[in-house]
């Protein structure tokens, strides 16, 4: 698990070591283009995620502990979450696009949508993979591996909040 | 309540919280608490996303309690981005 955790890891810090190289040509127009994003939606989905996070975080002790009353609601939290990241993700979407912003206006919106959307595939499949936890920690786990599984599925979860927690602050905090 | 203070993992979760929103009030066109130059607030909300980065590694990944090699091996990733990126802000590779 930790090697794909790595190279997931990898792969992005390659894209965010890009973005800070790009910005290093045209530093005044990608502060230009980021006055255009909403702030304050970034910061809401921060927020989510490091709930998320610690709901899921939660969980597997609970996991752990063979509570399964507490282990399928405590993923289930982490569900509604990931449900607010998406659609706060979908206004802010919605509101660059009203404006008549495109992918192709800047290398800034090239990195911000490129980052974003490839983040927000994440967040879609450690969704699922939440859901499968929760389904499957309503009965108590019966061998280790299970558990195993749970914990793996909970740290692909972890890194998708620790890869916002880095591209919250490259495209909306950097000045 | 005392229970909830008591818990490294809410604790750790209050903790991220709190520095998000100093992040978030220094950083970005509009801060809420201007620094005077914007190096400053860059280096700044870069260390503050790496330390966040780093508490969700040892605490809700449990890191902390992993072997060794996956302990180092986490800190050379934490320490080698932030300071690749710190160095590309910096201009150093242009």
């Amino acid at each position: 698990m930790w090697i794909l955790l790595f190279g997931e890891m990898s792969f992005f810090a390659a894209l965010f070591a890009s973005f800070l190289y790009y910005r290093g040509f045209d530093p005044a127009g990608f502060a230009e283009m980021q006055k255009q994003l909403n702030q304050a939606v970034g910061l809401v989905n921060t927020l989510l995620l490091l709930t998320s996070s610690l709901f899921v975080a939660k969980a597997v002790q609970a996991a752990r502990n063979a509570d399964t009353a507490h282990a399928p609601r405590l993923f289930m939290l982490g569900i509604a979450c990931a449900f607010g990241f998406i659609l706060c993700k979908g206004f802010e979407y919605h509101e660059l696009f009203d404006r008549g912003i495109a992918i192709s206006d800047h290398t800034f919106y090239s990195f911000y949508f490129g980052l974003t959307v490839l983040h927000l595939g994440h967040v879609v499949i450690g969704t699922i993979l939440l859901a499968i936890m929760a389904s499957a920690t309503r009965r108590a786990l019966e061998k280790p591996i299970h558990l195993a599984m749970v914990e793996s599925g909970a740290c692909f979860w972890h890194m998708v909040d620790l890869l916002w927690i880095v591209i919250f602050a490259l495209l909306y905090l950097v000045e | 309540m005392n229970r909830l203070l008591r818990d490294p993992l809410f604790l750790s979760w209050a903790l991220l919280v709190l520095v998000t929103l100093v992040s978030a009030g220094i950083g970005g066109p509009n801060p809420v608490l201007a620094l005077e130059s914007s190096a400053a607030v860059t280096v700044a909300v870069l260390c503050i996303a790496f330390a966040k980065v780093a508490v969700v590694i040892f605490a809700f990944m449990e890191v902390r309690g992993a072997p060794v090699i996956l302990r180092l091996l986490c800190a050379a990733w934490l320490c080698g981005v932030l300071a690749a990126l710190l160095a590309l802000y910096s201009g150093l590779f242009a």
